[in-house]
């Protein structure tokens, strides 16, 4: 039995669309996974330069905060 | 958000490509923009209406805000997937393969609950402002996330990440119609896997909440007792086919497959929640399997799935606990794996000789034992070392924890790999003589005489000699006959019921006797979708047995060099393997942050006169 089968590659009228319409299943999943690998990779590579170089990133996905946004949790 | 989009793109179904191509593009711009967005605002402050949300719900079940929540969106989408996986099933069977991505409607739920699960993964990563407990993994320095989030989060991806790489394994192999193609697994083990997740999410969030919480409401029981009922569940989304009587492996993998789910989660749920806790959540995954059950076959019309009950492993697990084995988790977890892949698996096959179309034959006991039982007491030990950990006890070294889980899954390596061993009988065929029988107009039902060549091919306890015809569209007979064959004489077979041959069934003869594993086709429509020619239903005639597999599974393409098969299974069991890595890494850090001084001075949850909570940990 076809068990969750979206793209059926053998049918002429969708084959060359089938890659496309599977992208965007999972795409904003890698998107969101990216940013968190990205902001979480920066943390650490600024945390080298000691603690007080930049803390922006308690803002999860967001660069250049002002101080004042900062969850303030150490 | 979702949903609505979702659901807007849903009229469209069946339409053009492009059409969906452009729909499905836009709904993931809008949902990635706004997770990234919203997760933006709550991390810096500038929303409070997530963080109250989470707040409310976490003070009415008394649980950390991301947990409450959590559970929530996770119950909702678990049970979306687990219906949209069933009736896609079903829809498979009933109608065959989809003409187009979007045509079938329990799509949308499947795809709707996958990301609903890693998006409650992710919420559960973004919403706490302080460090979540012990065991949480640093992000940031000032951004903590729970494990269980992130677990959740994985799982979440696992299976979102079998969506395209199912379209590319479509367009080399071409469709596997089945739903243990490799891409399926992960689709739906993704899911299944997730649930070790939530366990996990809510242990983490109950440590946190302290000792002292009153947390034993009726209402609270339950929802830990069905995060239980939900791990069989899960665990059993590996049985779909066996459920509808459709299965194109040996029968011989269905008790396998029973036993692990079942030593897993009675042992799991026994140690973790006390006294009855088993058989309270068998019961539970029997009402929600149930109604899914109900809701797709006699509502939608769909053909008829049953499932195991797993009362009777529960009740092995429920009685071997009375012993003092109880309080030494692993060496329990054996014992009653050992009950449950024993006793448990007979008494679960009187339920199975009793409602499934291929009950289990005497002859295949000896091999299902020697493959469920070193099964169900690798997968009870694994159940007891997951007990151990959501009841706060210290797990032994990690290095026997991690050699429990290597070993557990090589066990079960070779057992699917044994299971999946077949053979064809060489010169063997089936002479077919077809009678029609009275039909509406444009259809044509015929009975079958059925004589093989030679005549001592088949047993006299063989596990099947049927005819099955399938993919007759859900409006004629729920598109599914299946119609086990009288026996009349040496090699000599007669049908019992009307055989569909006309339009779009197709009609095989089946037979699994041991290894022996072949078919015979009858009927099979013209497709010119996959340039296959029509056999047509002759009123006699002589054709060989060949492998199902290419009468089960037309659309697959097989010109294609043996060595990328390999390559592309590789690296579907690299993702599996790295979620089970994954899994156990995450319930060992948990484990690791204990404290335990409080832990041990408390006797075994498992052992008290009722349901108990397990040993929090300030």
């Amino acid at each position: 039995m076809t068990v969750l089968a979206l793209p059926v590659a053998s049918l002429a009228p969708v084959a060359d669309h089938t890659l496309l319409l599977a992208l965007p299943a999972f795409a904003p999943a890698v998107v969101v996974v990216g940013v968190v690998v990205f902001v979480a990779m920066r943390d650490r590579r600024n945390g080298a330069d000691g603690d007080d170089a930049e803390t922006s990133d308690d803002g999860a996905r967001g660069e250049n905060s002002a101080p004042g946004d900062h969850d303030g949790s150490p | 958000m979702t949903s609505e989009t979702f659901v807007a793109a849903a009229n469209e179904g069946g339409g053009a490509a492009l059409d969906q191509v452009i729909g499905m593009s836009a709904v993931a711009m809008v949902v990635s923009i706004a997770l990234l967005w919203v997760g933006y605002l709550h991390r810096m402050r500038r929303i409070t209406w997530l963080k109250n949300l989470s707040e409310r719900v976490g003070t009415k079940f008394k649980r950390p805000p991301w947990v409450a929540l959590q559970v929530f969106l996770f119950t909702a989408t678990i049970i979306a997937a687990l219906f949209g996986f069933i009736w896609d099933v079903s829809l498979h069977i009933g109608n065959g393969r989809d003409p187009g991505p979007l045509a079938n409607p329990a799509h949308y739920f499947i795809l709707f609950g996958l990301f609903l699960l890693f998006i409650a993964g992710t919420l559960a990563m973004v919403l706490p402002y302080d460090k979540p407990g012990a065991s949480a993994i640093r992000i940031t320095r000032t951004w903590f996330a729970p494990v269980g989030g992130l677990l959740m989060a994985m799982c979440g991806l696992y299976a979102l990440i079998g969506f395209p790489l199912d379209d590319i394994w479509h367009r080399i192999f071409g469709q596997d119609v089945t739903l243990w193609g490799p891409t399926h697994l992960m689709l739906i083990g993704g899911a299944g896997l997730s649930l070790i997740a939530v366990l996990l999410l809510e242990y983490e969030g109950r440590r946190v909440m302290g000792p002292d919480v009153a947390d034993d409401t009726i209402i609270l029981k339950l929802l830990r007792y069905l995060s239980f009922g939900g791990l069989f569940i899960g665990l059993s989304v590996f049985q779909i086919e066996y459920d509808f009587g459709v299965e194109q492996f040996r029968l011989v993998q269905q008790p396998m497959l029973i036993a692990a789910a079942a030593a897993f989660a009675a042992v799991c749920a026994r140690l973790t929640l006390g006294r009855g806790a088993a058989i309270i959540a068998a019961v539970l995954a029997i009402v929600i399997r149930g109604a899914v059950s109900l809701v797709v076959g006699p509502t939608l019309g769909g053909p008829t799935s049953w499932f195991a009950l797993y009362l009777g492993p529960a009740l092995v697990v429920e009685l071997i606990a009375l012993t003092p084995l109880a309080k030494r988790p692993m060496l329990f977890g054996a014992v009653a794996g050992l009950g449950v892949g024993t006793v448990g698996l007979w008494l679960e096959s009187l339920w199975i000789d009793a409602v499934y179309h291929y009950p289990w034959p005497t002859s295949m006991w000896p091999e299902a034992l020697a493959m469920s039982v070193p099964v169900a007491v690798a997968m009870g030990v694994c159940g007891g070392l997951l007990a151990m950990v959501l009841t706060g006890q210290r797990l032994p070294r990690p290095a026997i924890g991690i050699t429990a889980v290597v070993v557990t899954v090589l066990i079960i390596g070779g057992a699917v790999a044994n299971g999946l061993r077949t053979e064809v009988p060489e010169n063997a065929s089936a002479t077919i003589a077809l009678t029609d029988l009275p039909s509406d107009a444009g259809q044509r039902m015929v009975s079958a005489d059925v004589r093989i060549s030679p005549t001592d091919l088949i047993s006299d306890d063989p596990e099947w000699v049927s005819i099955l015809s399938w993919q007759g569209r859900i409006s004629n007979h729920r598109g599914l006959t299946i119609d086990k064959l009288e026996k009349v004489g040496p090699g000599h077979y007669r049908s019992t019921q009307p055989i569909p041959v006309w339009g779009s069934w197709k009609t095989l003869l089946r037979v699994q006797d041991g290894r022996t594993m072949a078919g015979v086709p009858i009927f099979l429509p013209a497709d010119p979708g996959i340039g296959a020619e029509e056999t047509p239903a002759l009123a006699s005639s002589t054709r060989p047995f060949v492998q199902e597999l290419t009468i089960l599974q037309r659309e697959r393409n097989l010109n294609h060099p043996s060595w990328l098969f390999s390559v592309a299974g590789l690296v579907v069991l690299f993702c599996t393997l790295v979620l089970v890595a994954v899994l156990t890494w995450g319930a060992g850090r948990i484990n690791a942050r204990e404290s335990f001084t409080d832990a041990e001075a408390v006797p075994n949850p498992g052992q008290g006169p009722g349901p108990q909570q397990p040993v929090p940990h300030a």
